[in-house]
């Protein structure tokens, strides 16, 4: 009996094993297919809500849902919103295809016009667009130039090795491997130093997007403390600090304020930030199904 | 008042009697009190005091003299004990007996109230000096001032005081009316503030900046004045709007009033009143316009910006509506103000514009005006600014074909079109990937690299430093060499294919190895009287000698013999290599 028994709830469980799954799965397509379908007929509300419901019920990042989303806040007039989610469909992270890569790309540009157009007439402070450098520090920080630091600073021990054991005693070939060892150091030192700078940059000052129209920057982490400038939403900052219910954030141009915890979202965050107040994405009939 | 105040004072004025006492042959009465003036319901605190130079003989006990009780309510009184004093100054040594009882005054009614009492001295009655207290009404029941635009006092006793003015006593609704505040002190104080400030209910108030202290002669006496507040008011109703009063306190005991200030407001008039008029726009105010690009391509942002400026309450102007432009998408306004400083509240508030034309051709941005009221010259006037252009380029034939779409088209040529969203049947699962190359890993390679390199290098000058040297090397070549020979010998001992070959060359090895570089080459006798030469015993080489032999005569002719030979061969060999290898140690 007590074998039956047992035979039984591990049966029960294997099923609901393979049922949940494949219901999680749809629930997810179902919310994304009303967020398209909504988007058709520019019920760009409808739409937003969907692909929120799809974002939170889906584990991991989707390029396809965060472009949706933010080309969803994008007609709606969240700049904030819109940057942030178009940004993150175009992080590698979320896997992006050509076609999504393009489209974010376009997108984003086009939400950065709208942005720059109402910062300079609100006066709200935006970061400056995106200059030689910023590309430089960028490429520095990808991945091939770890790799290229790393396999020169391999390749040097082995060349080094090779000098000394075989080439040193030989002139003609010990001039030709002095060079390589020159090159291969050069390559680890300068490659590797600069790689190491900017990612340490990059995780000690994390990059976020201000959401929502416009955020007051504080002098200090509280309300009473005096505005020392206006965040225009869908600006690019880094985060300096944080207070409890508080983060300083800096322009790239160096003006530092402290602005509430939700009015910035951080692009590498794993789970996309809660959507706008007024949306209700847990509402839809989509995620209600998902969740059961 | 406090009792440790009280006790203070007691102190001083009984310092200040001191030499007075020494004067006097018989009672002295003084009554004392902390403050002059006080409102109604205020308590007020009054010492009654006798004294006689001398510690011997009673003092009589003060009575409370009937009139204080008609004005103020007597609370419980303290003190009453006489005591005695000894003071010594200059070397002349005065004595004193003094009974002091404080009182507690509530005043009761409005007026002036003279304190005074008497005590008797045997047959005669010693009067006291004779204190004045005025008493004000409360707050509300105040009178306020006749003529509140007198800026300077003229009739005044006290010593310190407080005067209040405004500029005018009427004004329109929205003009400026100036209050001042000003402190007076004839002597300097060590503690004078304002301890209630007045009220301006009824007027939007804006602070105005405070002139410096200067001094100033009332009658005869030279004052201190201290401005302690300039206030520009706006009165937001008609009728009669007042100023409360406000309270002066004085070394944390006495206080004085300012009397409030009634003031005339009148509504703004409605003959010639504008439709739409706000009342804010009352002062004196220009307008003027101006626009940072004359020449612009469509689609591209310039700036207009029109500025009022003049007096009044600038940061509430209603500059009214703005003109629209139909072929121009002008954003809301940025705001600026900046306030003139000086008594009258004025300067200039920006209003900037960011259009962005659609369509090319010259652009007209037609003139703005406002109304305002002049309450100098009590009418409405009219500020406008002047009509500006600007010459928008492009090809004007695209207008004409442009001139047919509707607004939302026109709009949506100047905005950047969004990319249409992605549908698809299944959103793309990603499972999460991380680089293997994360920040960690590649950590640990980089600083791998430079200690390979210093453990490579470090060993390899270690071994040079603490390594073999040439001689320990050779002697270690030789050893293996002979090791082999054994080892080949060892291994055909059973089968003899070779074992007398290799048995002779480990033999020759061994000799040629003890007779050294010199016996490379000699013919066996030869070698063997080098080795004779080099200390070789007669055995030894006789033992060498007869198993080379034994070799040569089992490789090259019959006598090989069986494996027991070639046991007792090897042995033998052997255990000639260990002789000379002893010997060559």
């Amino acid at each position: 009996m007590s074998a039956l028994r047992t035979v039984v709830v591990a049966l029960c469980f294997v099923a609901l094993a393979v049922v949940s799954r494949p219901v999680r799965a749809d629930a997810v397509d179902d919310a994304f297919a009303q967020g398209t379908e909504a988007a058709s007929r520019n019920d760009w509300e409808r739409a937003a809500e969907s692909f929120e419901s799809a974002s939170a019920l889906l584990p991991q990042r989707s390029a396809v849902i965060s472009y949706n989303l933010g080309t969803a806040y994008a007609h709606l007039g969240d700049l904030g919103r819109a940057t942030y989610h178009l940004r993150r469909a175009s992080d590698w992270r979320a896997g992006p295809t050509a076609e999504v890569l393009e489209a974010s790309r376009s997108n984003l540009a086009a939400v950065r016009r709208r942005a720059e157009l109402d910062a300079t007439s609100s006066g709200a402070m935006i970061d400056r667009p995106e200059t030689t450098w910023d590309l430089l520090v960028d490429a520095i920080r990808a991945p091939w130039v770890a790799w290229l630091s790393l396999v020169s600073g391999v390749g040097f021990c082995i060349a080094l090795y090779v000098h000394r054991r075989w080439l040193r005693a030989q002139p003609r070939r010990a001039g030709a491997s002095r060079a390589l060892l020159i090159v291969l150091a050069l390559l680890y030192a300068i490659a590797g130093g600069l790689h190491g700078w900017s990612v340490r940059a990059a995780s000690a000052q994390p990059e976020a997007i201000v959401l929502g129209a416009s955020v007051d920057a504080r002098e200090g982490p509280g309300q009473h403390r005096s505005v020392e400038f206006t965040l225009q939403g869908g600006a690019q900052v880094r985060v300096l600090d944080r207070s409890p219910g508080w983060q300083r954030v800096k322009l790239p141009g160096g003006l530092t304020g402290w602005v509430p915890e939700t009015s910035v979202a951080r692009i590498d965050a794993v789970r996309a930030a809660p959507p706008a107040t007024g949306l209700r994405p847990g509402a839809s009939t989509v995620g209600k199904r998902g969740d059961a | 008042m406090s009792a440790p105040l009280r006790s203070w004072w007691w102190l001083i004025g009984l310092l200040w009697l001191m030499p007075a006492l020494a004067q006097a042959k018989g009672l002295q009465a003084m009554v004392e009190t902390d403050d002059t003036q006080v409102l109604v319901g205020d308590v007020v605190t009054v010492d009654f005091v006798v004294a006689k130079p001398s510690l011997r003989g009673s003092v009589p006990s003060p009575e409370l003299p009937q009139s204080v009780a008609e004005a103020f309510d007597v609370g419980q009184c303290s003190g009453g004990r006489a005591m005695r004093t000894t003071q010594s100054i200059n070397g002349a040594v005065t004595t004193a007996t003094v009974r002091r009882v404080s009182c507690p005054l509530t005043a009761r009614k409005v007026g002036t109230f003279k304190i005074a009492f008497t005590v008797p001295d045997g047959k005669k009655t010693v009067a006291s000096n004779t204190v004045t207290v005025e008493v004000l009404a409360s707050e509300e029941d105040r009178a306020p001032l006749e003529d509140p635009t007198v800026e300077v006092p003229t009739d005044v006793t006290e010593d310190v005081f407080l005067w209040v003015s405004t500029d005018k006593k009427r004004a329109y609704v929205g003009e400026q009316v100036t209050f001042r505040l000003d402190v007076y002190e004839a002597s300097r104080f060590l503690d004078v503030s304002l301890r209630t400030s007045p009220t301006f209910e009824g007027f939007l108030s804006e602070e105005l900046p405070l002139p410096e202290v200067y001094l100033t002669t009332l009658g005869e006496k030279q004052y201190r004045v201290r401005p302690g507040i300039r206030r520009a008011l706006f009165a937001q109703r008609a009728g009669t709007s007042t100023i409360g009063a406000s309270e002066l306190l004085i070394s944390r005991r006495k206080r004085r009033y300012s009397a409030p200030i009634e003031l005339e407001i009148l509504p703004l008039p409605a003959e010639g009143q504008p439709a739409g008029f706000s009342a804010n726009n009352v002062g004196r105010f220009q307008i003027s316009a101006k626009v940072d690009r004359t020449d612009v391509q469509p689609g591209d942002p310039f700036t207009v910006t029109y500025t009022i400026a003049g007096e009044g309450n600038i940061e509430l102007i209603d500059p009214g509506q703005w003109p629209e432009i139909p072929t121009v998408r002008a954003y809301d306004p940025k705001v600026t103000t900046e306030r003139s400083r000086g008594e009258t509240v004025g300067g200039t508030r920006s209003y900037a514009f960011l259009m962005i034309p659609e369509r090319p051709g010259t652009l007209t941005i037609p003139a703005h005006e406002f109304h305002y009221f002049d309450p100098e010259s009590e009418s409405y006037a009219t500020a406008k600014s002047q009509a500006l252009e600007v010459v928008v380029g492009g090809d004007p034939n695209a207008i004409i074909r442009d001139e047919d779409d509707d607004a939302e088209q026109a709009r949506s040529a100047v905005e950047d079109p969004l990319a249409p969203v992605v549908s698809m049947e299944a959103v793309p699962r990603q499972v999460p990937r991380e680089r293997w190359l994360d920040a960690e890993r590649w950590t640990m390679g980089m600083l791998a690299v430079p200690l390979l390199v210093g453990l490579g290098l470090g060993g390899g000058w270690a071994w040079r430093r603490f390594g073999p040297d040439d001689v320990a090397r050779s002697r270690a070549k030789v050893r293996a060499r002979r090791r082999e020979r054994i080892e080949a010998a060892q291994a055909a001992v059973e089968t003899g294919d070779g074992f007398h070959g290799a048995v002779s060359a480990l033999l020759q090895d061994v000799a040629l190895d003890v007779a050294g570089p010199e016996g490379t080459g000699l013919p066996r006798p030869e070698l063997l009287r080098l080795l004779a030469r080099k200390g070789v015993d007669a055995d030894e080489r006789r033992r060498l000698e007869t198993l080379l032999e034994q070799c040569d005569a089992a490789r090259f002719g019959a006598a090989g013999g069986g494996a027991d030979d070639r046991h007792m061969l090897l042995d033998d060999a052997l255990a000639v290599v260990r002789g000379l290898g002893k010997g060559v140690a």
